[in-house]
């Protein structure tokens, strides 16, 4: 007993040593957009080319951006799908409810603010799809919604384009290295003034970064692996706001049933929903909740749409 | 096995020292547009006061994802914020109101508004009215606590 009691000592102190390093390591690792700006600052522009050349090695976009950034490209990315799709407002109780639910999920979440928050929005339409920007801008369709059985599935929905956005997936969609680059140049603190850029020139690096972000969550989707974690961290999320995280779950199986009559959209993006509740079942088993969702029902019905 | 919990917790209180010592002190920076210090941890704390984007911080002590920090500009100010709401990077905001600011402001130049602007002139078809209403969509405070009450949820404590 004495001898396991001691072993188990030391394999917590190993764990926590272990986390204290990490943390280290990640301060290190937020460190480097600085240290290209240190670079870049005191040489000549030869240099300055060279640390561009080098800098998508050194950092990927989603590390050396800044949450201005981040706010700015989803904004565009919004605006893009907005001229797609059109605002359902044909119940503004609705949206309020939907942004209620988000605001559950995010202040309870490890990440409750973002640059200018979370925000959800309804697309008139009844293809089953859901979009996230890094603006913090969550779009749920018409369609979609109309799936949702309960309170708990909407929230799981909600959930997973929150951890999308927390994950930063969109801003890692962004694969050209002259936008990687630019990224890392202008998101450091001091180095923007000496880089070259002029606003037209970021104007056409910005076009490019939005126009690979919109064609990743509208056409070609983001990797299964990338959706997976999504509904892994949105369980997490689920289960600390209160949610009962096999909402998720139940919201998964009403899109099974549905999904050979419901071609195109959420189905062309996604995983197979089939492929993510197996993934979902085998991450429940971490989450423990008592059940409160019967509280949640007669709101949730009240709102319902068909 | 009393003496091996005694050990456990003495250990886990040195590595505690050490974490909350790699923080305090440190200086770190608002990460969003505003952020609200409260009195306390917790979502529905009362708001002490409120800073901008990219105004420093002295960290005085962390508790879970909750931080206390006090405005490096006006130390009378102070509160707890979430320790997402920070970040370690300086930052720059691109707007500025004074002549130094605004020098400092061209230093940190990235995707801004002026950017935006550029972008949405020469894209046309896009749809920013929309966004921006989208963004004027706030949540009332004291519906949002009714709202978790009534629901059995979690408060953001």
């Amino acid at each position: 007993m004495k001898k396991y009691t001691y072993i188990t000592i030391a394999i917590i102190f190993i764990a926590i040593s272990t986390v204290l390093l990490s943390c280290q390591h990640a301060a290190q690792a937020t460190d480097i957009g600085n240290q290209v700006a240190g670079i870049v600052r005191s040489i000549d522009p030869n240099t300055i080319e060279a640390a561009r050349r080098s800098a998508q090695a050194i950092g990927s976009a989603a590390e050396q951006i800044t949450p201005e950034q981040e706010y700015f490209i989803g904004r565009a990315v919004a605006a893009n799908i907005l001229a797609r799709y059109n605002i359902w407002n044909g119940n503004p109780e609705l949206t309020a409810y939907l942004n209620l639910i988000c605001k559950a999920i995010v202040i309870n979440s490890p990440r409750p603010n973002i640059f200018n928050g979370y925000r959800v929005a309804i697309l008139d339409t009844n293809e089953i799809n859901a979009f996230a920007t890094s603006g913090g801008h969550i779009f749920l369709t018409r369609g979609l919604i109309s799936v949702a059985r309960s309170e708990d599935a909407l929230a799981g929905v909600i959930a997973h384009e929150i951890a999308h956005i927390q994950l930063q997936h969109s801003i890692k969609a962004i694969r050209t290295s002259r936008i990687t680059n630019a990224l890392v140049i202008t998101g450091t603190s001091v180095a923007g003034a000496i880089t070259g850029y002029n606003v037209n020139e970021l104007a056409d690096v910005f076009n490019e970064s939005v126009g690979e972000i919109v064609s990743t969550l509208v056409d070609s989707g983001y990797s299964q692996s990338q959706e997976f974690e999504a509904d892994n961290i949105a369980l997490s999320l689920l289960a600390a706001a209160g949610y009962n995280p096999s909402g998720l779950i139940d919201m998964l199986r009403e899109l099974n049933n549905i999904q050979s009559s419901r071609p195109g959209g959420f189905n062309r993006t996604h995983p197979t929903p089939a492929r993510r509740i197996r993934n979902a079942e085998s991450s429940m088993r971490q989450h423990t909740v008592v059940d409160t969702s019967s509280y949640r029902q007669a709101r949730f019905d009240a709102l319902r749409i068909n | 096995m009393k003496k091996a919990i005694i050990a456990l917790g003495l250990i886990m209180f040195v590595c505690g020292l050490v974490g909350a010592q790699a923080n305090r002190g440190g200086t770190m920076f608002v990460a969003t547009r505003t952020v609200d210090l409260k009195a306390g941890t917790g979502f529905f704390a009362r708001t002490n006061a409120t800073l901008n984007y990219g105004d420093a911080v002295t960290v005085l002590q962390v508790s879970g994802k909750w931080i206390e920090v006090r405005s490096a500009l006006n130390p009378s100010l102070n509160g707890w914020t979430a320790t997402a709401n920070l970040t370690a990077r300086q930052i720059v905001p691109s707007s500025g109101t004074t002549a130094t600011t605004r020098e400092v402001a061209l230093a940190g130049k990235g995707f801004d508004r002026e950017v935006e602007n550029t972008y949405r002139q020469t894209r046309g078809g896009l749809n920013y009215a929309d966004v921006d209403k989208i963004e004027a969509i706030t949540v009332n405070e004291a519906a949002l606590l009714r709202f978790l009450q009534e629901g059995r949820l979690q408060i953001g404590d």
